[in-house]
């Protein structure tokens, strides 16, 4: 099977891996903990036997591993192998970005910052505990026996069993590595755990993977060889897809604006609702913006339908909420809402400019809209807004920006600048829990961008922190709900206006099969390749 | 000179304003460890130095993408290929520029000479980015007859097929230099009164014009042919962008992507610039041992 791929580096080492692309391509080299399900909410045990045991207290969590699991060259997997793949993610120099989502565990902070300077980086990850001495074995990360492992956090988080189906949370061999340095990744070095194993890697060109006969899963994986090729351009992706020469394409490499009224009727065409948003982020500390019911009054004014049939085409889900459909408890607090955006139908532009009224908009202002201008379809997107809210009088200027300098200065490590009004920009999910989308609105995250509305609510906050120590799920999604209420309600500061939700597609041949049916998607866009079969249907 | 280059390189990258770790989804912390394992905390001196050490030793740092790879390593994948595509376009491009620029020269005034004139003057005046993509838009409207090569993609490295139109686009583009240059000295040469000598003393008109004519002739040719270096390694960022070829050229454009890459942009623009001093130092020597008087100068 061939597979059109993006990323130019061979990144095996998987909690390196950061790109998309790179970690589903890990999926077929190394088993992790979890995978998600079809649904993509909830946990399906792959190398663990069943969901996570926590403790009462949500501070230790146990993980059970098969005790059937061999390496690619015939040992056995053990539960030593993942405290070591746990304490290599941390390591600074692996360097890995997503670090980022271990920091709560016991010591990882202290470990990944090498010991230094913990007051200042580490206080927020400390809990009440105190702090380690920064080394590896002192990480709560810790074998019991042979197939069991304990993880010891120092506070509650509870989405942490959806972290664990991320690339930092698989076993490693520390012999391996430790003998062969950064070149334990290489063919004829590298030692994988999952239904394949490398087999060449070619830079800039191809990797192949092989079916790993030491798999516990070997009887059932039906691809004998995969073969990632590495295709930048989505255009060529797509020609080699019409020659056969590939049989599916990763999703973000696949189909350009201009292919996508073509591709989209055609049976190979696959797609699904992606956990993710797309965003109009308004600069609350901005005079002509800090009274609510202007902001209410903008985030009404968007005509969402038109702008999904005519730009993004893709048959997206217009927007009323700050967190995405496809959410465990989205029912719940999705009603938080009240639908007071409406965001199915073409707006309201009587009710928004009467809210306009009422917050004191001033005429004579004009509005700065800030948006990446080399993504995609936000160039269009941002002049139908300009054309939205110019109906009901308010004036907006363009103000493309390099896609990267929105990550930048300004917009990703401080504060965004006053200079911008308002910001189209996205979030896509981490782990399915609504606070991932919740935490882009507290104080906390103003200071590093992350906040791009630059809104500060100590109220909003309270209701947060209220979340982040609700356990039970169903719980939590009252609390989400009145978090929902207090962003986009009738009575709520609006301080981002939810555009639309994006969706996830590809082309994947008839012939290609999952689980002997037709190829899905799933919603993060993950690909996992045991059960993927070719039909004798290609030619 | 390196030191130079690698100074304004350094100077130019730290005066951009951009960070390498802007990914929103880092913990503070996370981010500020980044930092420190690529010494980016380091006064600027201290980075520079550290930047030179590296150099000296051999070893240029990590790449700040992610995967924090050496750039040694990124550079060594890709720097083949370049010293491939380049070799070849500048044998190609000295090879049939230098024979065209003969039967030129030997033809003067003549149809061949006046064909070769057309086509040196047209390929001097279209620029290469230009003639990569006709020859792009080519393969895909001419494809090869099916059996004869495997139908790729209309550009790349995989397959010597693939390869002939790189080679090809970036060797045209210096080629028309061969053919004047050696038309010029040459009808030059074959006016000079040791021609008419060897002549006259009875040499063949074939052994006169090897012999003498176009040895001479050369001179100015290999003179120029450092900066034709240059010229092939800049042309190549054009094509190996254009016909996608995985070469440092290529390498060097991807790494100011942002966030920018800094010590693959700085690891790549010392390398190049040492490339071509080293060329023309070469260049140099390869003179003098043509013509013996240049050394005693």
């Amino acid at each position: 099977m061939n597979i059109g791929d993006e990323t130019e580096a061979g990144l095996f080492d998987p909690p390196k891996s950061s790109y998309l692309d790179t970690v589903n391509r890990n999926n077929a080299l190394f088993a992790n903990l979890y995978r998600y399900d079809a649904a993509g909410t909830a946990l399906d045990p792959y190398l663990a036997t069943d969901v996570p045991e926590v403790s009462d207290d949500g501070l230790t969590y146990t993980v059970k591993l098969r005790d059937d699991a061999k390496w690619s060259d015939g040992k056995p997997i053990v539960a030593d192998d993942l405290v070591f793949g746990v304490q290599h993610a941390l390591d600074p120099a692996t360097a890995s970005y997503f670090a980022s989502f271990m920091l709560d565990i016991v010591g990882a902070c202290e470990y990944n910052s090498g010991g230094k300077e913990l007051d200042k980086k580490c206080s927020a990850h400390k809990g009440d505990g105190e702090f380690t001495d920064g080394k590896p074995a002192s990480v709560g990360v810790v074998a019991t026996d042979d197939h069991t492992v304990e993880f010891k956090l120092n506070r509650v988080v509870p989405w942490f069993d959806q972290l664990m189906t991320l690339q930092t949370f698989v076993p490693l061999r520390r012999d391996v590595v430790e003998k062969f340095g950064a070149k334990w990744t290489d063919v004829g070095n590298i030692v994988t755990s999952g239904p394949f194993k490398l087999d060449s890697y070619t830079p800039k060109s191809e990797i192949v993977v092989v079916k790993d006969d030491n798999f516990w899963g070997a009887d059932d994986v039906k691809l004998d060889k995969i073969t990632f090729r590495m295709i930048g351009e989505p255009k060529t992706a797509y020609q080699e897809f019409k020659r056969k020469r590939i049989d599916m394409a990763f999703t973000r490499t696949s189909i350009t604006p201009a292919d996508i009224d073509t591709i989209k009727t055609q049976d190979y065409y696959v797609s699904r609702p992606s956990i993710e948003t797309q965003y109009m982020y308004m600069n609350t500390t901005n005079p002509a913006l800090s009274d609510p019911k202007v902001r209410q009054a903008l985030a009404l004014a968007i005509d969402r339908p038109s702008l999904i049939e005519n730009i993004t085409k893709r048959g997206d889900k217009p927007m009323n909420t700050v967190v995405p459909s496809g959410l465990p408890g989205y029912d719940v607090f999705s009603e938080g809402s009240q639908d007071f955006i409406g965001a199915d139908d073409a707006p309201d532009t009587q009710k928004a400019k009467d809210l306009l009224e009422e917050g004191g908009w001033d005429d004579s202002k004009t509005l700065n809209l800030v948006f990446s201008s080399d993504s995609g379809s936000a160039p269009q997107i941002a002049e139908q807004i300009q054309s939205d809210l110019g109906k009901i009088g308010v004036k907006v200027k363009l103000a493309p920006a390099s896609g990267d300098v929105i990550s930048s200065p300004g917009y990703g490590i401080s504060p965004v600048k006053s200079s911008v009004d308002l910001l189209l920009q996205g979030w896509v999910q981490d782990y399915v829990d609504a606070q991932d989308w919740y935490q882009l609105f507290t104080c906390a995250n103003v200071d590093n961008g992350l906040n791009a509305s630059n809104f500060c609510d100590p109220e909003f906050d309270k209701t947060y922190d209220e979340a982040l120590t609700t356990v039970d799920a169903d719980k939590r999604y009252e609390v989400y709900k009145r978090l929902e209420a207090e962003l986009t309600g009738p009575d709520g500061k609006m301080p981002v206006a939810p555009i639309y939700q994006p969706t996830n597609d590809t082309i994947v041949a008839t012939y290609v099969k999952q689980g002997g049916k037709k190829y899905e998607l799933t919603p993060a866009g993950l690909m996992y390749w045991d059960d993927i079969s070719i039909t004798a249907d290609k030619k | 000179m390196i030191f130079l280059a690698s100074f304004l390189a350094f100077v130019l990258v730290k005066l951009m304003p951009y960070e390498p770790f802007t990914n929103p989804k880092l913990a503070p912390s996370v981010r500020e460890n980044l930092r420190e394992l690529y010494g980016l905390n380091k006064p600027y001196l201290v980075q520079y130095w550290d930047f030179i050490r590296d150099l000296a030793t051999g070893n240029f740092g990590l790449s700040t993408k992610p995967g924090n790879r050496p750039v040694r390593e990124i550079i060594g994948e890709t720097l083949p290929t370049s010293m491939l595509l380049g070799g070849l376009a500048f044998a190609f491009a000295a090879i049939v520029g230098v024979t065209l620029g003969v039967l030129s020269a030997l033809k003067a005034n003549g149809i061949v000479d006046y064909v070769i004139t057309v086509f040196a003057t047209l390929a001097f005046a279209f620029p290469s980015f230009v003639v990569a993509t006709v020859w792009v838009a080519g393969k895909i409207y001419f494809p090869p007859p099916i059996g004869v090569v495997e139908v790729v993609l209309p550009y790349g490295w995989d397959t010597w097929y693939d390869r002939l139109g790189p080679i090809l686009v970036l060797g045209l583009s210096i080629m028309p230099y061969f053919t004047r240059l050696v038309r010029a000295s040459m009808l030059e040469a074959l006016q000079q009164e040791y021609v008419t000598t060897a002549r006259a003393k009875g040499l063949p008109w074939r052994r006169t014009v090897f012999r003498h004519a176009f040895r001479n002739s050369l001179i100015p040719t290999v003179t120029n042919a450092g900066p034709l270096f240059a010229f092939i390694l800049t042309g190549s960022f054009i094509i190996e962008r254009i016909m996608v070829v995985p070469g440092v050229a290529d390498q060097f454009i991807e790494s100011f992507k942002q966030p920018i890459d800094s010590r693959m942009v700085l690891a790549t623009t010392v390398l190049l610039s040492a490339l071509i001093i080293l060329l023309n130092l070469i260049v140099d020597v390869v003179v003098a041992w043509l013509d013996p008087r240049i050394s005693n100068d």
